[in-house]
């Protein structure tokens, strides 16, 4: 595991480890264990005798997976187009969805049009056969990783409250992010980046940045937004004009903050503090380190689909490839957002379903089979969890004339690696993969299955906030016992 | 008042069923409990579990200490008592220097000088550290720094997130209520009451010196929450922000969490479903508006003496009319038969067109096509004095198709009924609509002094006075986002009382333009793709028969409403009534026409008794200055005397020279009250006061699943709350009433507890936004409940005291050391308080101590927003098109635009919360971001530039030992030690040779406050 140089700026002149055997509250165990998670949080606890309990960075039970990336698919891909193939959408094409498929629920536009079969053609993939459409063809060959839910159900039909439900499982502001949740749960394995980074492809999805916050758990637990393409990390980038002349200006820092924190008896927060400053201080190292990929292979690269034609495949595929770069340092929570497909709303496909659809999945299908293969090619595809969602699924009829609706009645997720079974699928749609029928999921039960195999109890993992336990799961969410290898 | 009905004729009960009935039934509801209703918890019991504090706290003496000379205070005695009792001694007491800057930063969130930090040192009489205190509570600052603690209560933004961010129209409005409020003491109790009725409070308070009304702006508050982009279902969404007001409402208020009971009794509190769906009833009798804050008390004064004039001034002018009018009524027979005789009526064949006649001598051809003319419009006019004539003329009956009828047929549902005063509470915003629905009868002005009447209402009506025309918002006034923006009814709005859509079908009878809005399920945001239909413009042309003209809203059958009726421009607006019914009705309470006997035949019989009406109209009209009183004139006398006003040229009545010079006297003074009347106002986020509602229990919180009643209360367990009955009120100003009683047990513990929060680092209660069950105990119950008594019963509420007297406390003085190596062991949580921990400035702390060291900040109070600063990572959907300044002009942080989605990072990174809900105390983290922003942030480089600049410029020849110390004390309050001094100058000599020769020296200085900046020092108070 690279490591920045540690304590880089530290004084020769004083041993820290002594000065941390002379804390009260001695955090020693920071630097190993949970970087920006519990122990910082449990020596201001000692400071201010306020802060709730934070469970120990250590899981419930023997976890399955060590990371999660997170593929999430803004704006809602079809389920029909994809992963849930429909043959009956064929039959009935054209006519009255109200006489074929009977009542329908509101929709966010009101303007219900025909059935409407898929536009792709669907194959079948994999040792079991599994249907999967020529929108992802490259994914399609990895279907023997795949575990894939057709049975997913969302509880709004608007984005911003769907994405919030997704991330953090209330359907309003405010709520820890999952990966809020799994970071507070379990700590960084690596000292010099975040626990939790969300890699920005440029679509910064509806409800903004707190689909990535920390709610009410403490800020240390919130998502890094990093530019997959820019200035990498607000700061992360040296203002000064040489890195010497940074070090000097550190240097009197440091000088002034030991004093500090002697006269001051070794008040905990302002050791914290210390400890803090020199962990930003490093990553200014570990950050650029993360994000020069010149050391990966051409093949690598190509594989990955870093040498696509079309602009956003490749935009993708950096950030697939940095994902793994991540989950290689250590990472516990990645999560990508998708390129800003051009003149496009994300997946929101109400009109021109085959072009945003088309373009959309080829920016991405080919660098999420690049990373599957590319994890189990270095046997990280074992301990990391590969979700793909959608906040929701879209409706089996038109919108207008070439789109579809928000549905949230039916959505297909998957999920690879990271103790899940692979090749296998789980639900079912209705004949018209309109609603789910069979072995119906919410999104409580995504949640406590991902903790589940990062090895935490969603029933225990809670915060006590306003005068409540509160969990990600709310008072739901049970484990998906069946998928589980 | 004039009264077009006999009382007896009045329908029974009205007032009671549309008030009470409709906004008691739920939607839906079943009568009987719900099926899976368990037995409510036991609130007595529960209350046993801290018997405490359910009981108002008591006047209390303070303990014996043993060491008589450490307290300075009454609360030091129970400090030290505690400290006593454990064996445990007190920390030492902080120098001049350190208590200094704890104090600046606790009462104003800025540091001090270094002048300040000079007088206080030079200061040697005793008292120096309460004229330090005094100063500091007096300085404008003061308002600020306690109004961001406030803000984080009321989860303070000013866009409402989602997917567009959209506006919060003046939020900031709110936030320089509180700046002002704190500023000025405004008693606690006050302040409270404000924020609960701020609408209703009589007299409101003003802002000093003016007619401006601060009390309504407390109100805002309730509209600062988040709200969806086009939800589909808004019931659903509703229920989800009120949700999130009673959150706010009673975390603040009360320190209790009750919102959890939305779907279930408190697991633990004395708290049922029942006390959540009574608070919801305050909420739901109460709706959105833009207040004009600034004018509303001056111009309802204004049209009070609008009133007097006209009450005064218009029989007088109507007698005179009348008594001229009496003079040309001889010639109205001859010109009305031979108009009859004469007239073709439109659309009759030209061959059956009677043939041309010659006109009769002696009347003048232009004044009798004028009659002709009559004659033509009054014949598809049934308002028309003359319509029963012409019908008459053409052989049919008197009977008008859909005739006039007093009442709306039995079933049909009537939801507000404007003709006659007093049926539903009158609920108007401004004074365009005056004080109520003007009965039949009433005079309307006219607008020139030939003109002083412009005619009789033949039909009661909520009528849109002109004389409000010319109201308009004050420039940069923000409107709100969306189509409720286009609806422009501020201060010139009626709104019906709340009820529930049956099928949705709705119709209005009214006449002229309006835009209405259907605050179906109080859903404002009116963007997106949905949901349009709730603002809809209507227009009966220019006919003066009110129509009924039809507002689908089938698609929110079930879902509870209001209709509120604004301007369209400067056309006319009466609004007679609104019903729910499958069909238009066919109801018409329009008196339609001047009705003829049966006896009468020929045109000049039928004349004679048109002629008799207006004789009628006459005398009525000359009456009605001798007497007020006399008995409500009939329909045919109000159609008659309306059509002599309205026709009064061509007929040639000529006012005599007395009623003119009424007219010009009356027109005089009527343009003296408009000079007095403001025309142009800001607006503010408010609450307008509506009907009565008291809402269902929601089975487990589902929207559709109506339980049994919950009445309008605070929650049971709060000694003095009572159930509140107002069916023409929300009832907050009771409720503000009950909360505000000395007898309550929570508003001022929660209150000083806060106030203890923010200045010591911890509550007493350290859970300060829940007292109950969950929350912690007291560390200190007798100091809380002395505090809380002297609080309301010593010091009225009165914050500034709160804050003098603690902070002069030994306990404050504390340093945050322990005297006592045992300290740590027995009491390592410090639950005693036998030191001050050390604490980290507040997001907002930090940024505006920067400006205040480099010497940027821009001292000035309250104002717009100013524009967030963009840069790459301030990205997504609703991002503003131009980016604010770096340094945001060097304004208090509480200034930076609050946009929902795009909150400064760099103090969401020092923990600025996210304004979702309550946040009575803040997380303290400690995030590599932190640190990267001091180092990289380019904020911190331009200040740091910008303060060495000053020093160079303030210290031109000093030595350079001397402008490290000088720099240390501007940013640290204090001066360096020797090896601190040491330090930094072998730093500047490390930058110096780093830059090389050609830089200037000013670059190595503004290294090395950069490097200053960097340190703990800075955003640490000791």
């Amino acid at each position: 595991m690279p490591h920045g140089s540690p304590a880089l700026f530290l004084d020769p002149r004083i041993n820290r480890r002594e000065m941390l055997r002379r804390a009260s509250n001695g955090f020693g165990a920071l630097a190993l264990g949970a970087l920006f998670g519990a122990d910082a949080t449990q020596s201001r606890a000692a400071t201010l005798g306020s802060t709730p309990a934070v469970p120990s960075a250590t899981p419930h039970f023997q976890p399955r997976a060590r990371s999660v990336i997170f593929l999430f698919m803004e704006g809602a891909v079809s389920q029909v187009d994809s992963f849930d193939y429909k043959p009956m959408l064929a039959r009935y094409h054209g006519e009255d969805p109200r006489k074929a498929i009977g009542k329908l629920e509101k929709t966010q536009f009101e303007n219900v049009g025909k059935v409407l079969k898929s536009p792709w053609e669907f194959r079948q993939y994999g040792q079991n056969g599994t249907w999967v459409s020529d929108l992802f063809p490259h994914v399609g060959r990895q279907v023997d990783d795949l575990c894939i839910l057709r049975s997913m159900t969302s509880k709004f039909p608007e984005h911003t409250s769907a994405n919030y439900f997704l991330h953090s499982g209330l359907g309003l502001q405010g709520r820890p992010s999952l990966g809020a949740w799994v970071t507070y749960g379990l700590g960084s394995l690596n000292e010099n980046l975040p626990g939790y980074v969300v890699l920005n492809g440029g679509q910064i999805p509806s409800g903004g940045l707190d689909n990535f916050g920390s709610g009410f758990l403490p800020a240390t637990f919130q998502g890094s937004l990093l530019n997959a393409r820019g200035t990498p990390l607000a700061n992360v980038i040296p203002s000064e004009s040489s890195e010497r002349l940074q070090q000097v200006k550190q240097r009197l820092v440091q000088r002034l903050n030991r004093q500090a924190l002697e006269d001051s008896g070794g008040a905990d927060a302002l050791e914290s503090a210390i400890t803090n400053y020199e962990l930003a201080a490093r990553m200014q190292v570990a950050i650029p380190d993360l994000l020069d990929i010149s050391g990966e292979s051409e093949a690598t690269r190509r594989l990955y689909g870093m040498d696509a034609p079309f602009e956003h495949t490749r935009t993708y595929a950096r950030q697939c490839l940095l994902a793994r770069r991540m989950v290689e340092r250590g990472v516990r929570f990645v999560e990508l957002t998708i390129p800003m497909v051009d003149g496009y709303s994300r997946w929101d496909a109400h009109g021109g379903l085959v072009k945003n659809h088309g373009d959309n999945a080829r920016a991405v299908d080919q660098p999420i089979a690049g990373l599957l293969q590319d994890l189990r090619a270095r046997g990280l595809l074992d301990e990391t969890l590969v979700v793909w969602a959608g906040e929701f699924g879209r409706t089996p009829f038109a919108q207008g004339s070439d789109g579809r609706d928000h549905n949230e009645y039916a959505f297909t997720a998957w999920m690879a690696g990271g103790g899940v079974r692979g090749g296998m699928t789980y639900g079912a749609t209705d004949d018209w993969g309109y609603k789910a029928v069979s072995q119906k999921l919410e999104m409580h039960d995504l949640h406590a299955t991902i903790l589940h195999l990062l090895g935490l109890d969603h029933e225990r993992l809670t915060y006590r906030f306003g005068g409540r336990d509160i969990r990600l799961t709310d008072v739901r969410g049970e484990v998906i016992r069946e998928i589980l290898a | 008042m004039q009264f077009r009905f006999h009382p007896s004729r009045l329908r029974p009960h009205l007032v009671a069923w549309v008030v009470i009935c409709l906004t008691r039934t739920a939607l839906g509801a079943a009568s009987s409990p719900a099926p899976s209703a368990k037995a409510e918890i036991d609130i007595q019991a529960r209350k046993q579990a801290q018997p405490w504090l359910w009981e108002a706290p008591q006047a209390a003496t303070p303990p014996p200490v043993r060491d008589p000379g450490w307290p300075r205070d009454a609360v030091d005695r129970f400090i030290l008592h505690r400290l006593e009792t454990a064996g445990l001694s007190p920390a030492a007491v902080v120098d001049d220097r350190t208590w200094l800057r704890r104090v600046s930063f606790g009462i104003t969130g800025l540091p001090p000088t270094r002048d300040e930090i000079q007088e206080f040192l030079s200061d040697s009489a005793p008292g120096a550290r309460e004229r330090v205190v005094t100063r500091l509570l007096a300085s404008p600052h003061f308002g600020e720094r306690w109004a961001r603690h406030w803000m984080d209560l009321m989860r303070y933004a000013e866009t409402r997130g989602h997917e567009g961010d959209y506006a919060i129209a003046n939020a900031w409005q709110y936030r320089d209520y509180l700046i002002r409020a704190f500023n000025e003491d405004v008693p606690y109790d006050q302040f409270l009451r404000e924020h609960l009725a701020g609408d209703l409070v009589q007299p409101p308070r003003l802002r000093p010196g003016t007619r401006i009304n601060e009390s309504v702006l407390g109100t805002g508050w309730a509209f600062l929450g988040e709200e969806n982009h086009s939800p589909v279902d808004i019931r659903q969404d509703e229920c989800d922000r009120l949700d999130n007001k009673v959150d706010v409402f009673t975390k603040s208020f009360l320190g209790l969490t009750v919102s959890c009971a939305r779907c279930h009794d408190h697991k633990f509190d004395p708290i049922r479903t029942r006390d959540y769906y009574a608070l919801t009833g305050f909420l739901l009798g109460s709706s959105y508006r833009q207040v004009r804050f600034e004018t509303m008390e001056n111009n309802r004064e204004q049209a009070g003496e609008l009133q007097k004039l006209r009450d005064a001034a218009l029989p007088a002018l109507a007698a005179g009319i009348a008594t001229s009018s009496r003079d040309i009524l001889p010639r109205i027979p001859p010109y009305l038969t031979a108009a009859a005789e004469l007239w073709t009526p439109p659309g009759t064949p030209p061959s059956s067109a009677t043939p041309d006649r010659a006109i009769p001598s002696g009347l003048d051809p232009e004044t009798l096509n004028r009659w002709k003319g009559q004659l033509t419009e009054a014949s598809s006019n049934r308002v028309h004095a003359l319509h029963g004539f012409v019908r008459r003329l053409q052989h049919a009956s008197n009977e008008v198709s859909g005739s006039t009828q007093d009442h709306a047929p039995a079933g049909l549902r009537v939801l507000a009924d404007f003709t006659r005063p007093g049926v539903q509470p009158w609920k108007a915003d401004g004074e365009a609509f005056g004080r109520g629905p003007l009965p039949a009868g009433s005079l309307i002005p006219g607008t020139r002094a030939e003109d002083p009447i412009a005619g009789v209402l033949t039909y009661g009506a909520a009528r849109r006075d002109p004389f409000w025309n010319r109201l308009a918002n004050a420039a940069g006034n923000e409107d709100d986002s969306g189509r409720l923006g286009a609806t422009a009814r501020s201060g010139r709005m009626v709104r019906t009382p709340t009820f529930e859509l049956a099928d949705g079908h709705v119709h209005y009878l009214i006449r002229g333009k309006t835009r209405v809005y259907a605050a179906v399920d109080g859903h404002i945001m009116l963007e997106g793709p949905l949901h349009g239909v709730l603002t809809k413009s209507f227009d009966t042309g220019p006919s003066s028969e009110p129509r009924w003209v039809t507002h689908d809203l089938s698609p929110y059958s079930g879902h509870r409403t209001h209709i509120e009726f604004g301007p369209d421009g400067d056309a006319p607006l009466e609004i007679l009534a609104v019903v729910e019914s499958q069909e238009v009705p066919a109801w018409n309470p329009v008196a339609a026409t001047v009705a003829l006997s049966e006896k009468a035949t020929t045109p000049a019989e039928l004349a004679a008794e048109i002629t008799t009406a207006l004789a009628e109209a006459c005398d009525w009209m000359a009456g009605l200055e001798a007497s007020r009183n006399q008995p409500p004139p009939s329909d045919r006398i109000l159609v008659a005397a309306d059509w002599i006003l309205r026709n009064r040229d061509w007929l040639g009545i000529r006012s005599g020279a007395d009623v003119q010079e009424k007219a010009a006297r009356y027109f005089q003074a009527e343009s003296e009250i408009a000079a007095r009347v403001q025309w142009t106002s800001r607006t503010a986020l408010s609450w307008f006061d509506g009907t009565g509602v008291d809402e269902n229990i929601l089975v487990r919180g589902k929207p559709f699943s109506p339980g049994g009643p919950a009445p309008r209360s605070l929650p049971e367990a709060i000694p003095g709350a009572r159930p509140i009955t107002d069916g023409a009120s929300s009832g907050r100003r009771e409720l503000a009433d009950q909360l505000t009683d000395p007898g309550n047990p929570l508003v001022a513990r929660v209150l000083v507890n806060r106030v203890w929060h923010h200045l010591f680092g911890r509550g007493l209660v350290p859970t300060v936004d829940n007292f109950g069950a969950l929350g912690e105990r007291p560390t200190d119950p007798e100091l809380l409940d002395y505090l809380a008594w002297q609080f309301v019963h010593e010091d009225h509420w009165s914050l500034k005291r709160l804050i003098h007297r603690l902070v002069l406390t030994q306990t404050y003085s504390m340093s945050h050391r322990d005297a006592d190596p045992r300290a740590q062991e027995l009491d390592p949580a410090n639950h005693l308080w036998h030191h001050i921990p050390v604490r980290r400035l507040e997001a907002e702390a930090i940024r505006d101590s920067l400006l205040t060291v480099s010497g940027r900040l821009n001292p000035a109070v309250g104002g717009p927003p100013v524009p967030v600063y963009l840069n790459e990572f301030t990205v997504g959907r609703g991002r503003p098109d131009k980016s604010g300044p770096l340094d945001g002009d060097g304004r208090r942080s509480l200034y930076l635009a609050m946009r929902r989605n795009f909150l400064s990072p760099a103090l969401l990174a020092f923990d600025a919360p996210t304004p979702f809900s309550t946040v009575g105390k803040r997380n303290v983290t400690n995030v590599p971001a932190q640190s990267l922003a001091l180092m990289n942030d380019p904020l911190f480089h331009e200040q740091a530039r910008v303060w060495a600049q000053r020093m160079l410029r303030e210290r031109p020849s000093a030595e350079a030992a001397e402008r490290v110390a000088w720099l240390f004390e501007s940013a640290y309050g204090r001066l360096p030690t020797a090896a601190e001094s040491r330090d930094c100058l072998e730093t500047l000599a490390d930058l110096r040779q780093l830059h090389g020769a050609e830089a200037t020296d000013a670059e190595s200085w503004t290294d090395l406050c950069h490097a200053l900046l960097n340190a703990n020092d800075f955003i640490y108070v000791m």
